[in-house]
């Protein structure tokens, strides 16, 4: 089922001295189910389009469906609280919430009571293979790789059916990076969600179903497998 | 409900900041009403400078030479005991009583402190007190206890009095003419206070209300005056208006060259003094209350300075929030609100240190705390709209 639609979306912003095109005339679809690698140089316009499927600013040109209607229509506020998650590369937890916290804020946000919320970030602690002790951690006394699996672990809380995950092994070493991966794929074919990670890692790129190349801010190709690009 | 508990649960995460920020709070608050105590203390010093240092008027001729003993008409009798901008009016007339073939000195007066030489513990009343006394136009009197004595005249009596009064002939001469014959009961004495003296030999021997003398010219057809008057400016602080008021019942300024005459015309304002201090104590007191306007543009200031260094190291966590779906009003409103209840804790702790430190009143702190919170919370407002402007892309960028 496509979830997300890009129709010739350009977009660009303006620096102090130069208006800068990230994204030019890109077209392309996401459907739940699948791991998507978007590949391409540093400057490309990777997390750039990232952004704009967050719901985060809205695209100069062109249109981007959710679900068939228009972003710029929707409540992008409440598309982000219900339906598209982001995990960064450096994470970005509550610092000052522990594990349970920072994965029921997503929860408490949609009105859902605290000790429900509780007992569901619990689950979801478990389900991203953290254990019991982690629970009144905070982000600053864990590791890279348990960090990343919490951003997940909230990004499940959220309950939405998109994830946009922007270098989210960039800071982790191999094996985290390993694990992180299989996390999302199997968010992908196991949970059903739309999983969009960008990346420069070709180890990485390789595990999504569909890879998306991009440079000077146009989608250039795919491979894996064919799913409407254009 | 959610933003509201995260807005108290941040004031607790982030208890430094908050200390901090309740802290510079109440030094500002202390530093206010440290102000606004000094501006309510010189406004206290200005209003109550009337009653420490009274501004006299008295009545003279036109050359100002002569303050008794002058003829003042009945116009400007009148007009000062009507007088808005005018308290404390004193006012005489003396006229010479005739009884059993001797001579006896009457004096009207509308109250006792008009009387040179007396105080109220000297006047003693069967009935009443000075004030109904001297307000009244009963045919009643006080008799000096010498007086008294001489005649064998006891408090009740009545005596009968050939009243004479002073006409004014040609500006300066003065004739004795016959009033009226009128009964008088005694209601009261006056007594001496020292045995012997000048004072003694001052006082008159009897003493009617004005009003009841008024009354005897008026019944002669006699044209009423007064032969002496002085009073109190009520507020000096609006001397203008008193000076405008006396111009309209037709007094006079002093000329000193005027040829000598017993018209009580002109009117002296003894007010060099109260101008003089007066004059300085505004000064200082509007050097003050000019300088609010600046002080609500520091205090907002403040508020502005205190809540951007305090939220400024926040903008990841702000652009975190944003990036999971929290809209940007309700970001802005945790923020105010965080903020708001600190400034609110700092505003109401501090105006408790004033009022126990500084001794400061309460309306003052009151007025004082308000101004604070409102100029520091739009100091704060604004610092926190300036938050909300954080490119959400940018930050999360930059992190990465």
């Amino acid at each position: 089922m496509c979830i997300l639609k890009v129709e010739h979306v350009s977009y660009s912003y303006r620096t102090k001295y130069q208006t800068i095109e990230a994204v030019k005339d890109v077209s392309c679809e996401f459907e739940a189910g699948n791991l998507y690698a978007i590949t391409g140089e540093s400057g490309s316009g990777k997390s750039t389009l990232l952004s704009l499927l967050a719901g985060l600013d809205l695209p100069l040109n062109g249109r981007i469906l959710v679900k068939g209607e228009d972003m710029a229509e929707i409540d992008r506020d409440k598309y982000r609280r219900e339906q598209a998650s982001v995990v960064y590369q450096a994470f970005h937890l509550f610092p000052l919430l522990n594990t349970v916290e920072n994965i029921m804020f997503p929860m408490e946000l949609k009105g859902i009571p605290k000790k429900q919320a509780e007992e569901k970030a619990k689950q979801l602690i478990a389900e991203v293979g953290l254990a019991e002790q982690s629970y009144r951690q905070f982000p600053q006394m864990m590791s890279g790789g348990e960090q990343q699996r919490v951003a997940i672990a909230r990004a499940f809380a959220a309950g939405g059916q998109i994830i946009l995950a922007d270098e989210p092994t960039g800071n982790l070493d191999s094996e985290n990076e390993e694990n992180i991966v299989k996390l999302l794929r199997e968010s992908a074919h196991e949970r059903g969600y739309a999983v969009i990670v960008i990346t420069h890692n070709p180890e990485v790129a390789a595990q999504a179903d569909v890879i998306l190349t991009m440079r000077d801010g146009r989608l250039i190709g795919n491979t894996a497998q064919e799913v409407g690009v254009s | 409900m959610f933003y509201v508990r995260s807005a108290f649960a941040n004031i607790w995460r982030y208890r430094h900041k908050s200390v901090l920020n309740i802290l510079i709070c109440i030094l500002t608050v202390l530093l206010l009403n440290l102000y606004l105590g000094n501006l309510s203390k010189s406004r206290e010093q200005l209003e109550s400078l009337p009653e420490k240092i009274p501004v006299e008027a008295t009545i003279t001729n036109l050359q100002g030479g002569r303050e008794s003993g002058i003829f003042i008409k009945e116009a400007y009798y009148e007009g000062v005991m009507k007088a808005k901008e005018v308290k404390e009016p004193r006012f005489t007339l003396s006229v010479i009583g005739g009884m059993n073939g001797a001579e006896c000195s009457v004096l009207a007066a509308n109250t006792w402190k008009a009387i040179t030489g007396i105080h109220d513990r000297m006047l003693h009343f069967s009935a009443g007190d000075a004030e109904s006394f001297f307000s009244s136009d009963a045919k009643e009197c006080l008799v000096r206890t010498d007086f008294m004595e001489e005649h064998q005249l006891k408090a009740g009596d009545k005596i009968t009095l050939d009243l004479q009064y002073f006409e004014l002939v040609d500006h300066v001469d003065i004739y004795a003419r016959p009033l009226e014959r009128v009964d008088l009961t005694i209601t009261g004495t006056l007594e001496e206070e020292a045995a012997g003296g000048s004072e003694e030999a001052a006082l008159p021997q009897v003493v009617v209300p004005m009003e009841t003398l008024r009354e005897s010219y008026h019944n002669q057809g006699v044209k009423f005056y007064v032969d002496s008057g002085r009073f109190h400016v009520k507020n000096p602080l609006k001397l203008n208006d008193f000076k405008e008021e006396m111009k309209e019942i037709g007094f006079m300024e002093v000329v000193s060259q005027a040829q000598p005459a017993l018209e009580g015309h002109a009117l002296v304002v003894r007010d060099e003094t109260f101008i003089k201090a007066s004059g300085s104590l505004e000064e200082g007191y509007r050097a003050m209350k000019n300088f609010l306007p600046v002080t609500c543009i520091v205090l907002a200031g403040t508020g502005f300075i205190t809540a951007y260094l305090l939220t400024n190291g926040r903008r990841q966590e702000y652009a975190t929030m944003r990036s999971l779906g929290v809209a940007k009003r309700a970001c802005t409103g945790i923020y105010l609100l965080e903020q708001g209840v600190s400034e609110l804790v700092g505003g109401m702790l501090g105006t408790a240190l004033s009022v126990w430190i500084v001794r400061m009143k309460f309306l003052w702190s009151a007025i004082g705390f308000t101004a604070f919170f409102f100029c520091f919370l739009a100091g704060t407002f604004v610092a926190v709209i300036m938050l909300g402007r954080t490119s959400v892309i940018e930050v999360l960028a930059k992190a990465d």
